[in-house]
């Protein structure tokens, strides 16, 4: 191009006690093969004045020196008036470097796409082959939305121009009289977010925004990366964010864009008081006051905007990313870690890692994390069919409300379970509901993750318990051994979900347990039993209990049971010092949970307590797992083979090998392990009396012993192999490394399935014609008719029963289909006990009206079904739970029911007899399940904040007890420092 | 640090030992702890219907399949509630009759008395089968039907059932089977008749899937689709619904048509207990055994009372039905016979007592008091149950024409003592010289009621002891011909 015709460009590079790299920008700058090119460096207020070193550089570059620092934006501002005739202005960070093309790029570019900024690629200044930057997105939050991975290895896979929502503020060209027609920068945006706000502004005026990877910047990111001081960084990210929101949008859009963004900072706000950043907090609603404030002029600015719009919000948004930055922004940092230590050269610090090898702080092997990753991606790809199908109406698997009806649902109660009582819900209400906000109402997506997420949580509790005792290569096999156990993918298959929360929560709760008994490795001082650390443990645990109770209730009897399993394990050991300890804080937990519970442990009080709502209805003992099935875990259709005593034989290794502490924890492990085989056997036989059916939740703690005994075995192999003479250990250890191998065989065979065995089809797909219509021939065709009557083997009935009889129990839905009123247990069939009585008439011989009986619980149909999901010939084939034959005869003997074609092995009785209109049957009252509610919840609140400040507490302590042990000044002084800053270095792999 | 003392090598040991012994103890505890059960599950003995005597009873129902003979000549059908309870209770009848006409009667049956109701004309020949519910508990029922040749009774069930079994039939000479299926629910059945006939079962096609609507009755005769065949039986299932099933067992005995109504027992069972009867060197008795299952069973057949011989043991194999004769007593007298299955499976059982020239029977001998005789006649029964230690006897007559046997068999090792009594007009009365009867042990003994009664008809009787014991009625014509031995209903 002629050089008359070339426009003049202004470059601007904004400094602010640059570093080093300041001399080799400027020098990039200067060495521009661009001819029309006039430098300005802007010296917002360094400590030192830089003019000696840019007049070190060249005599021809100009300098202004500001007062103060405003930030980029302003600075760049304050040169717009002083400068005239300027054709583009390049805006500069003190820390880039220039291709000597560059700038003409950039030009040539602007002319050729018509655009009104244009923006380089941005590369590594060391390592130029890694593209930092390519152009930015933006979500409709203003948030940043990265369009290149960080340090992306530069493969030409950018080498297009690109139309974008922003270019990064690092180096950027803009035409002239568009920045003066915006009012350049926004002069209340100090730095992060300027560049974002510029773009949106100009994208509104009608202007384009382009990327053009023809010219190349290096970028040192000194701010980024830390490298100055910038404390206030995210919080200025929010206050910036939030005011290109408040700023740039108009009408429609401002309105719905800013309630969103109230929305999620409210959650954010939450989240950061619920792990104890209050900072953070604060930061977060300081955003909004910011804003808000009456010097901010928003008004202004909107009207200047609007002076210059020429495109609508609509047409900006359609420019904008679909899904939003903010959420990724809290997960980034862990994920990029976990990226840097996957490619980290750890040489540098190997010698330091071989030193500091005291229990708990091992470096993970590679091959460690490898096997725990890939068994956890192996039991995901297991689950691949269940990512896109709905669940079946099968066990627990029922639809959940609403998140604004289970937070009402929480608050004021509910007629629940089909009762007509009003009672109280459990906490698990509350947490569902604001988990579901979430996920935006997509209730279905939640169960599914969460069915996933309880199992990684039961991992890393296990992994979290196993700790103390051994190396990281115990940790992965005690993990391993937990995913691959059959009582998960068994619960999973039937729809137990207070099984499997049992199963998640146990690995939490017998670390606290086996913490509070005050042995090692877990303590290093005892403490007597009424001392303040025993009251932090009751109260710790006690959360635990009711978090955990609240989905799963039987677990405020597991605990104390295995308490006292683990008590028992002492006394084996002939421990004269009786571990009450343990027991004492179990007992106070529990009891704590109840009364933290409250509401819904009054109404065990109202009506009477059905245990089998607690412990699960009884099933019939001649179908009940056997005691060699319990052996296996076999609860379901996992666990019958041969393989399956695998890791049961494991773990028995450490009893034959193990030596010291885990000769003692193993025996102590395998005392509870058995206590809670022989407690749930004597409950499925029916000798324990009413209830206890649920044999997969009090199996539980019998499985995480298990695998607690694996990890214990490979410590075991690891510590006290090597001191024994070769003998029978050895071959003890052959043995115990192959059948724990062949152990996991089968689960990993049950990946191969794609979804755990969950049937395909369930009660909602064959009957959903009842949510439809009512009784044909009832007078009344009401929603009140539609009470349906589930009854039979509760291992078959989709909803929280009552017991009658072991083997037979009964539930009732409210409408039609069971839903989630029908999912949170209730401690009383409050209104509903007489069905079982009419029940009873009937099996009896002594009536042959029972729809006249139902009919005044408006019952319009029985259904009875006779297998855990629908048997369909030919597609679909599951366990047959069968009702009682005398139930059935008494059924068919009915002069009022009749019974309507079905298939799928579930018999349908529709009751002829007129319902009766309903009443409600006592209960508690609305407005004192409310204030119960809102005391429970402020409650919980207040035990939130107790028990993590005792946690604090708790860590700092243990912090101090390891910088006890250690004796080389160096590492002492390193663990200082990690105690002080917390944040692991850069390239080390240390498990603290 | 809290210090952890090592475990001793010989404490390790022993810890280690009972671990695994406590391991290998489950293994066997597994193995031979019975499971609970549940009871009411499918059945191990037979179902039989019984009186519920529950004061929490609110409806109970009895379901008289028949088939009744409604308006034909010289025979009458009539229905016979009895309640043993002191408080009255209000009984609703429902007749549904073949050709589709269905009519209701109400009746209050006062305590501790007996009612039979006529079951009004039809104006038409036809059959018919009835429901009687009672609000309340206390009531048996039994349905009765008068022919030329005597009266025969049969208690009705509280069963329905998808599956029955009937003893054997005959369509040879003037014999026929009618088959009634009833239908007492709300829900449409649909039903195939088949005959099990030297080994094999027919199905008739005009017997197959034939649609009985709620309320209705379905009468089919098997000698218009299986003629001449000198034994079958007759075996329904439905493909959906469930039904009460009965038949009209029609014998020709030397020219002379004999009658016996059957309600079919509902379901298979391991074990089956007849109610005493009248037995004599000429008197037949038959049982007849189905065997359900594929696989051979082995049942053995006990005959307990006077003369008894013992029990045999009998092979029937998989799909069959026969019929087993049982030996001739040594002397005339009374007689209960139980089969039991030997191995797992289950089976169908009924008895047929029968004679086709009068039998002497030898009167009064040791404690007993029988008829001199007993006319020609055959009847046909069901289980009555395990024994139990009240009992209702009814459907019998005491008048110029007619008489009953009552028959005790006592299987304890002790002796028992049986109150007798009638119910009659809101009382239970003893009946005149008959002191409470005292049977030895492992013995039988009858009782002719014609000796201790006047003359009354449609006679309840109750008979009570302090331990289970078994009871029944025959029933018999005098200077007629005969029989009938319906099934006692246990009361409980």
């Amino acid at each position: 191009m002629p050089e008359e015709q070339i426009p003049p460009v202004v470059a601007v590079v904004v400094a602010h006690d640059p570093g080093p790299w300041f001399e080799e920008c400027v020098e990039s700058v200067l060495a521009q093969d661009y001819t029309n090119l006039v430098i300005l460096v802007v010296d917002a207020a360094s400590t030192e004045p830089i003019a000696p070193r840019v007049a070190a550089i060249s005599p021809q570059i100009y300098l202004q020196r500001l007062d103060r620092n405003a930030g980029f934006g302003p600075s760049v501002n304050s040169v717009l008036g002083l400068v005239e005739g300027a054709g583009y202005y390049l805006a500069c960070h003190d820390d880039v470097v220039l291709a000597p093309d560059a700038v003409r790029r950039m030009v040539e570019e602007a002319f050729r796409s018509n655009a009104g900024i244009v923006g380089p690629k941005l590369v590594d200044v060391n390592e130029p082959e890694l593209i930092l930057q390519f152009g930015l997105g933006v979500d409709r939050f203003g948030a940043p939305v990265r369009r290149v991975e960080h340090r992306e290895f530069d493969q030409a896979q950018h080498d297009e121009v690109r139309e974008v929502f922003a270019i990064p503020g690092a180096a950027t060209l803009v035409r002239a009289d568009l920045l003066l027609s915006l009012g350049g920068f926004d002069p209340e945006i100090s730095m992060f977010g300027e560049d974002v706000d510029l773009c949106w502004r100009a994208h509104i005026a009608g202007a384009r925004v382009v990327a053009t990877p023809f010219a190349i910047v290096g970028h040192r990111e000194a701010a980024a990366s830390r490298q100055r001081e910038l404390p206030e960084a995210r919080a200025l990210q929010w206050r910036h964010e939030l005011r290109a929101v408040v700023k740039n949008y108009e009408g429609t859009h401002r309105i719905l864009r800013v309630g969103e963004l109230m929305l999620l900072s409210m959650i954010e706000a939450l989240y950061f008081v619920i792990i104890g950043h209050r900072r953070r907090s604060r930061e977060v609603i300081d955003a909004w006051r910011w804003n808000f404030a009456p010097q901010q002029g928003l008004r202004d600015y909107r009207s200047a905007l609007a002076e210059v719009r020429r495109e609508s919000d609509h047409a900006v948004a359609e420019l904008m990313s679909s899904r939003t930055s903010r959420l990724w922004r809290y997960l980034q940092p862990g994920v990029e870690q976990l990226s840097r230590r996957w490619s980290t050269n750890r040489d540098v610090f190997s010698n330091w890692q071989d030193d500091h090898r005291g229990r708990g702080n091992e470096v993970r092997p590679r091959w460690v994390t490898n096997a725990m990753w890939i068994s956890a991606i192996l039991l995901i790809i297991g689950g691949r069919s269940l990512i896109s199908a709905h669940l079946p109406l099968i066990g627990q698997y029922l639809p959940l409300p609403t998140t604004t009806s289970l937070l009402s649902q929480y608050i004021g109660g509910s007629t629940h379970a089909g009762t007509q009582a009003l009672s109280p819900v459990t906490p698990a209400a509350l947490l569902l509901g604001l988990v579901g906000i979430v996920f935006v109402g997509a209730m279905g997506v939640l169960v599914k993750v969460s069915l996933f997420i309880a199992i990684a949580c039961g991992g890393l509790g296990l992994v979290r318990l196993v700790r103390p005792f051994g190396p990281p290569t115990a940790r992965c096999a005690a993990v391993i051994a937990y995913l691959y156990l059959p009582l998960a993918w068994n619960d999973l298959a039937s729809g137990d979900l207070s099984a499997l929360v049992a199963y998640a929560a146990t690995p939490y709760l017998l670390a606290r347990l086996m913490r509070a008994g005050a042995r090692p490795p877990f303590v290093l001082h005892s403490y007597p039993i009424r001392s303040k650390e025993t009251y932090g443990e009751i109260l710790s645990l006690g959360i635990l209990i009711g978090l955990t109770a609240s989905f799963a209730p039987a677990i405020v009897i597991l605990t104390p049971l295995m308490a006292v399993g683990l008590t028992l394990g002492a006394v084996v050991l002939s421990r004269r010092e009786i571990e009450l300890r343990t027991l004492f804080v179990a007992c106070g937990a529990t009891l704590l949970a109840l009364v933290a519970l409250a509401p819904w442990t009054l109404s065990l009080f109202t009506h009477g307590v059905n245990l089998g709502a607690l412990t699960g209805s009884a099933t019939d003992p001649q179908s009940a797992a056997q005691l060699g099935q319990l052996f296996r875990l076999q609860v379901g259709p996992y666990g019958s083979g041969p393989l399956s005593w695998g890791l049961l034989l494991g773990a028995g290794y450490v009893l034959i090998t193990g030596r010291s502490v885990r000769f003692a924890w193993g025996v102590r492990l395998w005392t509870m392990g058995l206590v809670a085989v022989c407690l749930t056997w004597l409950g499925a036989q029916g000798w324990l009396g009413l209830g206890w059916g649920n044999s997969g939740l009090f199996i539980a703690p019998f499985a995480v012993a298990i695998a607690l005994l694996i990890g214990l075995g490979v410590t075991t192999v690891l510590e006290d192999l090597r001191r024994s003479t070769f003998g029978l250990r050895q071959l003890a250890t052959v043995i115990f490394i192959g059948v724990s191998l062949v152990g996991t065989f089968p689960i990993l065979a049950a990946t191969l399935n794609g979804r755990y065995d969950i049937p395909a089809t369930g009660y909602d797909t064959l009957l959903s014609w009842i949510n439809r219509t009512g009784p044909t021939k009832s007078s009344v065709s009401s929603p009140a008719s539609r009470r349906v009557l589930w009854i039979g083997n509760p291992s078959a009935l989709p909803l929280v029963s009552w017991e009658i009889s072991p083997g037979l129990a009964y539930g009732v839905a409210t409408n039609g289909l069971p839903d989630g009123t029908n999912l949170f247990p209730t401690p009383s069939a409050a209104g509903l006990a007489h069905i079982a009585t009419a029940i009873g008439l009937a099996e009896s011989g002594s009536t042959v009206h029972l729809g006249e009986l139902l009919a005044k619980d408006q019952i319009g149909y029985l259904i009875l079904p006779t297998s855990v999901a629908p048997n369909l010939l030919g597609s679909q084939s599951t366990a047959a739970a069968p009702a009682p034959q005398l139930l059935l005869n008494a059924l068919t003997n009915q002069d009022d029911l009749h019974q309507l074609p079905s298939e799928g092995g579930a018999l349908i009785f529709e009751n002829t007899a007129a319902p009766v209109a309903g009443t409600t049957h006592g209960g508690l009252g609305r407005p004192f399940i409310i204030a119960l509610s809102i005391i429970e919840l402020f409650g919980w609140l207040r035990l939130g904040r107790i028990g993590l400040r005792e946690r604090r507490i708790r860590q700092t302590k243990r912090r101090h007890d390891r910088q006890e042990r250690a004796t080389d000044e160096h590492e002492t002084g390193f663990a200082h420092a990690l105690a002080e800053d917390g944040n692991a270095v850069e390239g080390v792999e240390v498990i603290v | 640090m809290s210090e952890l003392k090592e475990v001793s090598p010989a404490r390790r040991r022993t810890i280690t030992i009972s671990f695994i012994v406590l391991m290998v103890g489950a293994g066997f505890l597994n193995g031979v702890v019975k499971r609970h059960d549940l009871g009411g599950s499918s059945g191990v003995t037979a179902a039989t219907s019984s009186i519920t005597m529950s004061s929490q009873a609110i409806s109970t129902a009895w379901y008289c399949p028949g088939p009744l003979a409604l308006d034909h000549r010289g025979e009458g059908s009539s229905v016979e509630i009895t309640n043993v309870a002191r408080t009255r209770v209000n009984a609703q009848i429902h007749v549904a009759t073949n050709i589709g006409a269905t009519f209701d009667i109400s009746s209050v049956v006062a305590g501790l008395t007996t009612k039979v109701m006529e079951i009004p004309r039809t104006h038409t020949p036809t059959y018919g089968a009835l429901t009687v519910v009672i609000n309340g508990g206390g009531a048996g029922v039994n349905e009765r039907l008068v022919t030329p040749n005597g009266t025969t009774v049969s208690p009705c069930s509280t069963h329905t059932t998808t599956h029955a079994d009937l003893g054997a039939g005959s369509t040879t000479g003037l014999s026929n089977v009618a088959v009634s299926l009833y239908n007492p629910g709300a829900t449409p059945a649909v039903a195939n008749l088949g005959f099990l006939s030297g080994g094999s079962l027919s199905s008739p096609a005009a017997f197959s899937s034939v649609p009985i609507e709620p309320g209705q009755d379905v009468v089919l005769f098997a000698g218009h689709a299986l003629p001449q065949r000198a034994q079958l039986s007759p075996v329904v299932t439905t493909v959906s619904g469930q039904i009460v099933v009965g038949d009209l067992n029609l014998r020709d005995l030397d020219n002379s048509l004999h009658s016996s109504l059957t309600v079919a027992s509902p379901i298979a069972a391991r074990a089956w207990s007849f109610a005493p009867v009248v037995v004599a060197r000429a008197l037949h008795q038959l049982f007849y055994i189905l065997n359900p299952n594929p696989a051979n069973e082995r049942v053995s057949l006990a005959l307990l009372g006077d003369g008894a011989n013992g029990a045999t043991t009998i092979s029937v194999p998989g799909e069959t039905a026969g019929l087993y004769e049982a030996p001739s007593p040594l002397r005339a007298g009374i007689e209960a016979a139980t089969i039991t299955v030997l191995g797992t499976g289950t089976i169908i059982s009924e008895r047929e007592v029968s004679t086709t020239h009068r039998v002497a029977l030898g009167g009064v001998e040791r404690g007993s008091r029988l008829p001199a005789t007993l006319p020609r006649g055959f009847a046909i029964t069901g289980a009555s149950g395990v024994p139990v230690t009240r009992w209702l006897l009814a459907g019998g007559d005491v008048t110029s024409t007619a008489s009953e046997i009552l028959g005790f068999e006592n299987p304890n090792s002790v002796a028992i003592h049986v109150t007798i009594t009638e119910l009659v007009n809101g009382r239970a009365l003893a009946l005149r010289g008959l002191a409470p009867v005292t049977v030895a042990p492992h013995t039988s003994i009858g009782l002719d009621l014609g000796a201790y009664l006047a003359s009354s008809s449609s006679i309840a009787i109750e008979v009570i002891a302090s331990r289970p014991f078994y009871a029944g009625i025959t029933s018999y014509g005098r200077g007629t011909s005969g029989i009938s031995a319906p099934a006692p209903l246990p009361i409980g």
